[in-house]
């Protein structure tokens, strides 16, 4: 096993560093400059070559790209604020991803991004904890349903509602939950951002419950979207252990189906199941684009698409390498735990 | 003294305008204090510090957090003292500004001169991150406070919008931006970085209290200098959402009291035709000041010769376009300016929508269907353009179809090429397009220089066509330095006609911003300039539960 480990964390540096770099590359050969952007002067219709240059300079932006990949990753700041070793000031000496310094918004120099990114990360986190757990916690039964009353049409019923739910494109079925519970529909439940106007000023249990009832169109909106694909990976998994002698073995002896299924099929059922969990850490981090923008939520996925429309390359590399380490770490936890779950993985 | 520039104009476009036209309301309530409103924004800010900034939506922000020593005055447009008691214009170039005493920021401390010629210095420094306002600010030569009520500023040259542009200066609060004994460097990074552009401190009748992810919220100011022109309200929001469906629907459940951003398809149609809508909310529209139009790019051989760009305009159903996309709402241009204005000929005709006409123009220029295909061509050449636009711009997308379709007819064959906005405006800056759709947002009265004049035909600059015209340039020049207003309207006009000419664009519509917005508000008018509204005007009815009758 220790073996095994010391495998898989060799891999995790290098796999994680050849993510940044391809990103890095990606954004940067790229169409878009963020230094037209800022220096375009929309009253004097022009952006002064000497502005475009100097801030170019300011991040590096004249300089060959591995000189920019060299600074995004650290832990020497390369800048002409940086380490005096490579001709900076001394200002900044230490930066990048090794300092772990994730620098600041290259439009909003004011911001850090690091700060930026534990602010995203309270709206999305819990949002898509609590999407993942209720997504989970209906597909799995409805999953075992599914496989235990496979071809019945019930079941079959099922599987076209859920296909039918699979197929609706995200920002649609946002919508759609917005109509029919907002104004226009129902009018039980606010849709937009995590509190009421003036939610500061109310008391703790109001201020919870105003949380609560804003939270829950986006997490029904984040579950409903997943609910379909993880119901048919529990079904699937199902039906092949309800298949396996040992499930047999237990009928014939005479067990109830309930145990039969409980205990015996359905713990067997889930061990697959531990990828897709690990899986969802990443989507913590990551978020919805679509959802947060349509429920007016500052979280993780908005601020990487605003990031990459504005061209704020340190926003992107910043937020997809975080992205690219949970990934990396949610695997190797679901492989570690999947080897202690199964000794012929370790021993392979 | 007060110097009458702008214009006596057209103001208040409400909820009885337009074919749906809403019920008129009721005589208006006695207004009372307290209330809270919440303003959808479709962006949002990245700073509130406008020295920094270009944004539209953090002016419209900074209209109720901060002040300018002269304002414009909503209903005459003239300009008028605002932070200042009064004025000089004592020469030209030269102007002194009185300022109001016992002024004081958001945090207590005082106002004074220094502030403001501190703000004006700012844009001296080459590490400011203030780079897009730099050259508008590069024009004032000298600037000093002789006595901390005083303000002296002097233009290098005279130009018709110097007052105008030091009186709409953005000003910084120097206690809080200057780093006294700082090298250049140390004080650009102290203002770049000043924790202030996010939690500003200003001079407005509203109060910063938070800026919280997508909201920010703000409180009635008591100590605001002209109490007279204070809000009503005690808390304004303004909450972005991007999404303008989602946005809507927020309106809808009372989440947001104003949405400036309705389709037409919505203002005409069932969205606020529903008893919902009609019940609690009020549409509007005002004069957006914004046009669209395609850029033709004039080092394209093909797009040289101006019978084909009017041939090209000729072949364009302009009238089936604004009937069937904008319901009419529209204004067809011809020329550049805010249509409103009197800056702007609404008198001048546009082109005829006249296929034929266009092709014999073409014909003129040397493209005919030589080889029978149904397309025209020249030398071998099939006349094809390819016109660059942002994607997810529905208006835009449908009038790329619309024009493909048209020039179709007389054999000229138009490929869209959508991008995302910083990939099409890299493409545009590099002139690599041969037409460029795109437009402006333009005050009543701006300067056409950046746009057309031939000193901007090259490098990164807004004349997109590269268009250099000596008699354009003359017209540009005589209007930089015309201060007396109506001879100015007749330059600005003769530029209108000779642009339109000329067509270096395909001129296309302006229509108006349309408004929709809650009824529990009270004292919403709608005027001409940016954002269109007055929050600190808005107040809800006395009797009203949670406000007051005094401040």
């Amino acid at each position: 096993m220790a073996a095994y480990l010391r495998r898989r964390l060799a891999w995790l540096l290098p796999s994680f560093l050849g993510i940044t770099l391809v990103v890095f590359l990606a954004v940067h050969l790229a169409p878009g400059d963020p230094a037209l952007r800022e220096s375009f002067d929309p009253d004097a219709g022009s952006a002064d070559a000497a502005d475009i240059e100097r801030f170019r300079a300011e991040h590096l932006l004249d300089r060959p790209l591995a000189v920019q990949y060299l600074h995004f990753l650290g832990p020497f700041d390369l800048s002409p604020r940086g380490h005096r070793w490579f001709g900076g000031s001394g200002e900044h000496a230490f930066g990048g991803l090794l300092a772990l310094d994730l620098g600041s918004e290259i439009h909003r120099p004011h911001v850090r991004i690091v700060d930026e990114l534990g602010r995203r990360l309270a709206v999305t986190a819990p949002l898509t904890l609590a999407a993942a757990l209720l997504a989970w916690g209906i597909a799995i039964p409805l999953g075992a349903w599914s496989a235990v009353r496979r071809g019945q049409k019930r079941e079959r019923a099922l599987a076209l509602g859920l296909f039918a739910l699979h197929s609706l494109p995200g920002f649609w079925l946002a919508l759609l939950l917005v109509l029919a519970f907002g104004a226009a529909g129902l009018g039980w439940l606010p849709v937009l951002g995590l509190h009421s106007a003036g939610a500061e000023d109310l008391g703790w249990f109001e201020w919870l419950l105003d949380l609560l009832l804003h939270s829950i169109l986006p997490v029904l909106a984040l579950a409903l979207g997943s609910l379909a694909y993880l119901t048919r990976q529990v079904r699937a998994s199902m039906l092949e252990v309800l298949a396996q002698e040992y499930v047999i073995t237990a009928r014939s002896k005479g067990l109830s189906e309930r145990v039969v299924i409980g205990r015996h099929a359905l713990r067997n059922a889930l061990l697959p199941a531990i990828t897709l969990a690990a899986l969802i850490l990443p989507a913590l981090v990551g978020g919805s684009v679509i959802v947060e923008t349509i429920f007016g939520l500052p979280g993780m996925g908005r601020y990487a698409y605003e990031a990459l429309l504005e061209r704020d390359y340190a926003v992107i590399q910043a937020v997809t390498a975080l992205s690219a380490l949970v990934t990396l770490l949610a695997l190797l936890a679901a492989d570690v735990l999947y080897a202690l779950a199964d000794p012929r993985i370790r021993h392979g | 003294m007060r110097l009458a520039i702008p214009l006596a104009l057209l103001v208040v476009l409400s909820q009885a305008c337009g074919p749906d036209a809403q019920a008129v309301r009721p005589g208006p309530p006695q207004p009372a204090y307290g209330g809270r409103a919440t303003i959808h924004l479709e962006a949002l800010p990245k700073t509130l510090n406008y020295a920094l900034e270009t944004s539209a939506v953090t002016r419209r922000i900074l209209y109720e957090l901060n002040e300018t020593l002269l304002t414009e005055d909503w209903n005459t447009l003239e300009l008028v003292p605002n932070l200042c008691a009064s004025f000089e214009v004592e020469n030209p170039t030269s102007f002194v500004f009185h300022l109001r005493p016992g002024i004081v920021w958001h945090d207590g401390d005082p106002f004074d001169a220094h502030d403001v010629v501190f703000s004006a210095l700012l844009y001296r420094n080459p590490k400011v991150n203030c780079d897009a306002k730099r050259a508008q600010y590069k024009r004032i030569v000298e600037i000093s406070a002789p006595d901390p009520l005083t303000v002296r500023v002097r233009y290098d040259k005279p130009f018709f919008r110097a007052l105008g542009s030091v009186g709409d200066m953005p000003i910084l609060p120097a206690h809080l931006y200057e780093k006294p004994g700082a090298s250049e460097d140390e004080q650009a990074e102290f203002i770049n970085r000043n924790p202030h552009n996010h939690d500003w401190v200003g001079l407005g009748p509203y109060k910063l209290v938070s800026w919280d992810g997508d909201r920010i919220v703000a409180k009635r100011f008591d100590k605001y200098f002209a109490p007279e022109r204070g809000g009503y309200l005690d808390e304004l929001d303004w909450l972005y959402v991007k999404d303008d469906a989602a946005a809507f629907q927020a309106l809808l459940n009372g989440e947001i009291d104003l949405f400036g951003r309705l389709s037409t398809e919505d203002y005409f149609g069932s969205a606020t035709s529903s008893e919902l809508f009609r019940e609690k909310f009020f549409k509007a529209w005002a004069p957006s000041g914004a046009y669209g139009f395609v850029a033709w790019n004039l080092r394209r051989p093909r797009l040289q010769d101006v019978r084909v760009r009017r041939a090209l305009a000729m072949a364009f159903d302009f009238e089936a376009f604004k009937k069937s996309v904008y319901r009419g709402l529209a204004v067809q241009m011809t020329g550049h300016g805010a249509p409103e204005g009197d800056f702007y000929d609404r008198k001048l005709a546009p082109l005829p929508f006249d296929p034929d006409g266009a092709k014999k123009l073409l014909a003129e220029a040397g493209w005919t269907d030589h080889d029978g295909n149904g397309r025209l061509d020249k030398d071998g050449e099939e006349f094809a353009i390819e016109v660059l636009s942002n994607s997810g711009n529905a208006v835009s997308e449908t009038m790329l179809v619309a024009m493909q379709n048209d020039w179709s007819r007389i054999g000229v064959v138009l490929k869209p090429l959508l991008l995302d906005f910083n990939s099409a405006k890299e493409r545009a800056t590099k002139r690599e397009f041969d037409g460029y759709l795109t437009g402006w947002a333009l005050p009543t009265e701006s300067d056409p220089e950046p746009t057309f004049h031939s000193k901007n035909a090259s490098g990164p600059t807004q004349n997109f066509p590269g268009l250099a015209d000596p008699e354009v340039d003359r017209l540009i020049e005589e209007g930089q330095v015309t201060l007396d207003r109506a001879t100015r309207v007749l330059v600005w006009r003769e530029l209108q006609h000779r642009l339109y000419e000329l067509q270096p664009y395909l001129w296309g519509f302006s229509p108006p911003r349309k408004f929709a917005y809650s009824q529990k508000l009270h004292g919403v008018e709608f005027v001409r300039p940016d954002p269109n509204y007055v929050a600190r005007r808005w107040y809800l009815p006395a009797g009203t539960q949670g406000t007051r009758e005094k401040r």
